[in-house]
């Protein structure tokens, strides 16, 4: 092993090649249950096709607000639109918007925390303004406002959840870089002549990203219930698409005359997020367990 | 802590024990009541609040004083312009005539009777209308007193070639008006009107305006500020926030009932329904689909009207992708009109077949009813050479439009048009057919409201309102003849041919897909007794009282 290897892998406190750890979620109850969820979410998002009996979009007025039956699991909803197969469609869109957001978000707070951390100075300063504003304006403010100039579509709630969550990562591995920088591994690297982008992104990234992934899975749970706080305000899918929120929506216009819409569709987003915070904690406390007890950041 | 320290903490304590106390307590001089000035209010620029003049409190000896009896009532949307002659919608209506009056007006039994007249009376030759104001009335916040001079004005303005107002056909006839003297008139009149006594003089566009005031404040100001001789001033307007009104103490007739009303502007049906449960609002207009359960509820007193209401999905025919008459009969044929009303209105709304409803003067009986065939709705779109199309429906971005956007999207996805639904929030929605941008326009749900008149269901729709309220700018040559036929028509029978025949031109076009008359529902508390102008057009504030 020579003397460069040697340097890169030994501060590396969690391994993320070994896949071990997966087990060692499932040895934790709260892990098992967060597992079986998230699994029953990805599975129902990528083969919805098959398991919803209905188009989502599919009207069938003369028996619309109707209660769940053998014929329509869930029920119907005010259009006679069947509640199980838009809830599962609704999966799809919660997770399409969820993961596409929390990416943008982790990719951008990764490139800023690491310039800002590792160059410092003026550099540093500019974009911890640049994240202290950002972070200075509600999410849900900020987002209104970016929607009312893009306009309501699912590519603008990604590109304004991405932005609205990405100054968290930021200000995360900002804090991880200026540590790791000074470390011997790091001096190690400099004085055997290693360029900036070979330190940053092949010896301190690898350092320093496991936190960022730890707050990803946790953040998942709330980028899908913001969706559907987008979506509940009108301002996030359009019709006939079928997110949670406007489900939710829907059912809360329509409550007294059906309460199965608002039911099936709050009870899915209640079940999603406590999977992802579950999952999202445990694999926190395995990969991390100097974290252990703490929430995001 | 020293004897001298605690001392002053505790006076302190007590001190600041008193002031809240008295502030708490209550006033010990009686209610000022609001005082017209002489001076009138200056003209601010863009107007945004109106203030009324401010109470005065009086040295009189104090007395016990009532609580002011408020009534707070819900405005399906914000004023949008309260000058008579270009009100944009039944809220504009309800301010005006509580603040406004005419020369006639409609009782709540829906007779006509004189307001500001003596009297008034048609020459045989129906061509001048003599009339004698009642003397003494006084304009609010000291404008003096009303006169001839304001009857010409408010009347003359609306045939001003410079002011183009948006109802001049209700003046269509109109040559001048002539002044005896300060209290005597005579309206003179180029050829008979037929729609003069029956929705001019006693509506909206028949309310005396102030001279003094429009001049003084110019005519941007005029659309969000006004005074008249009515019952209720108009004390302050805040954008989308609430119009108050309060009660004019100088008022020459029956002082009214409430001694202010708070109209709050709430779009949606729902919205407003949970707003009058939770006893925040006293009166409001409420969705079809909650009127079973305010009724089975004593708390509440409901009235369901029918109306002069009409809704359509709006085929803009200057569009190029709507120019061709087959993609819109594709569109006529591919809609299910009668699962709209299932949705939307529970099923208590009528299928509209044409423009005029029953029970007006011009309603076409045999007007066809187009029932939902998709195979020849996709003939259609084959004879236009298309397969397919794209299109946007423009809504207003409440729950009525939004449901019947989510059907017509389904049941044109089947003829294989596409539908793009663009809910829209009430100002951009009552924008978006307005000038050229109009010309952008696709397709788009409507919805308005009429007087008792044919007149008033076709002054909309001729070639002068494209780009004003005529969204599928369809221009006729031959409509625009028969509306201005129509309005000097005295006899009923050649009228009623008139606007059937308008119909069927309107009708062989295939401009639009008529959805439903929509009866309105409006519930107030049980302690509330409202008032409607006939055909449930909006509430008369002015004759609105406590039930006994």
């Amino acid at each position: 092993m020579s003397m460069e290897n040697t340097l890169k892998t030994q501060p590396l406190k969690f391994n993320l090649e070994r896949f071990d750890f997966i087990l060692d979620i499932l040895r934790r109850p709260q892990g098992a249950i967060g597992f079986t969820i998230v699994l029953l979410f990805i599975i129902t998002v990528i083969f919805a096709p098959l398991i919803a009996p209905y188009d989502f979009a599919r009207q069938d007025i003369p028996n619309r607000f109707q209660g769940p039956s053998a014929h329509y699991w869930l029920g119907t909803d005010q259009l006679g639109r069947d509640l199980f197969s838009r809830l599962v469609y609704g999966a799809r869109i919660a997770l399409s918007v969820a993961i596409p957001s929390v990416t943008i978000a982790i990719s951008l707070g990764i490139l800023f925390g690491l310039v800002a951390g590792y160059i410092g100075g003026t550099v540093d300063n500019l974009i911890v303004i640049l994240m202290d504003s950002l972070q200075a304006f509600p999410s849900l403010i900020l987002s209104l406002a970016i929607l009312a100039l893009l306009g309501p579509s699912l590519v603008n709630v990604v590109i304004i959840i991405g932005i609205t969550w990405m100054p968290n990562y930021a200000r995360v591995i900002r804090a991880q870089v200026l540590s790791a920088r000074e470390a011997v591994y790091v001096e190690a690297e400099r004085s055997l002549g290693a360029t900036n982008p070979r330190i940053i992104f092949s010896h301190i990234l690898p350092n320093v990203i496991a936190p960022a992934l730890i707050l990803a899975a946790m953040d998942l749970p709330w980028v899908i219930t913001f969706e559907a706080g987008l979506s509940f305000m009108g301002l996030g899918v359009r019709p006939p698409t079928p997110s949670w929120g406007v489900i939710l929506y829907d059912g809360f216009y329509n409550i007294r005359l059906s309460p199965w819409p608002v039911t099936w569709s709050g009870l899915a987003l209640i079940f999603t997020t406590m999977g992802f915070t579950l999952f999202g904690e445990t694999l926190r406390d395995v990969l991390d367990p100097r974290l252990s007890g703490t929430r995001g950041m | 802590m020293n004897n001298k320290r605690r001392i002053w903490l505790w006076m302190s304590i007590l001190v600041t024990f008193a002031m809240v106390l008295s502030s708490c307590a209550a006033p010990s001089t009686p209610q000022a009541q609001p005082v017209a000035t002489e001076q009138p209010t200056a003209e601010t620029g863009q107007a945004v609040t109106t203030e009324a003049p401010q109470p005065v409190a009086t040295e009189e000896p104090t007395q016990a004083v009532s609580e002011p009896k408020v009534l707070i009532a819900r405005l399906p949307k914000d004023i949008g312009n309260l000058d008579p002659a270009f009100i944009v919608g039944s809220e504009d209506d309800t301010v005006d005539r509580a603040v406004m009056e005419g020369l006639i007006r409609y009782t709540p039994d829906g007779k006509t009777a004189n307001q500001l007249v003596e009297s008034i009376t048609p020459a045989e030759d129906g061509l001048s209308i003599d009339f004698k104001l009642r003397e003494g009335i006084q304009w609010q916040r000291g404008y003096g007193e009303l006169t001839t001079e304001d009857v010409k004005f408010s009347y003359e303005r609306f045939i001003d070639p410079n002011l183009d107002a948006v109802y001049k056909d209700d003046f269509a006839s109109l040559d001048h008006v002539e002044i005896i003297n300060k209290y005597e008139g005579k309206i003179i009149l180029k050829e008979p009107q037929a729609t003069l006594w029956t929705t001019t003089l006693p509506m909206t566009s028949g309310l005396i305006v102030c001279k003094k005031f429009v001049e003084e404040v110019g005519m941007e100001k005029f659309k969000t500020d006004i005074v008249g001789t009515g019952p209720y001033m108009l004390k302050e307007w805040k954008p989308k926030e609430r119009v108050v009104l309060t009660r004019n103490p100088d008022y020459w007739g029956e002082q009214p009932y409430y001694d202010e009303i708070q109209l709050i502007p709430i779009d949606d049906d729902k919205v407003a329904e949970v707003a009058l449960e939770a006893g925040e609002v006293d009166f409001s207009l409420v969705s079809l689909a909650s009127v079973d359960r305010f009724q089975s509820d004593p708390a509440y007193h409901v009235d369901l009207t029918p109306t002069n209401n009409y809704s359509w999905i709006a085929m803009n025919v200057e569009n190029p992708k709507l120019q061709d008459i087959n993609v819109r009969k594709a569109i006529l044929y591919g809609i299910d009109v009668p699962s709209i009303l299932t949705a939307t209105y529970m099923g208590k709304a009528p299928q509209a077949r044409a423009l005029i409803p029953p029970g007006n003067l011009g309603y076409w009986e045999d007007a066809p009813l187009y029932e939902r065939d998709v195979t020849k709705a996709k003939e259609y779109l084959a004879k236009a050479g298309l397969t397919s199309l794209d299109l946007n429906l423009a809504v207003n971005d409440v729950t009525e439009f939004r449901t019947w956007a989510e059907i017509v999207q389904q049941n044109l996805a089947e003829v294989g048009i596409n539908i793009n639904i663009l809910p829209l929030d009430s100002s951009t929605y009552w924008d978006l057919g307005i000038g050229d941008k109009g010309k952008d326009v696709e397709l788009v749900a409507m919805n308005f409201s009429a007087m008792p008149d044919p007149a008033w269901f076709t002054m909309w729709f001729t070639c002068d309102q494209v780009g004003v309220w005529n969204w599928m700018r369809w221009c006729n040559q031959r409509f625009d003849e028969l509306h201005k036929l129509g309005i000097k028509t005295m006899d009923p029978a050649e009228r009623e041919k008139i606007y059937i025949e308008m119909q069927q031109l309107w009708d062989a076009d295939a401009i639009t897909v008529w959805i439903t008359n929509q009866p309105l529902a409006y519930v107030s508390k049980a302690t509330v007794q409202p008032a409607m102008y006939p055909g449930g057009l909006c509430p008369m504030l002015r004759d609105f009282k406590a039930t006994e």
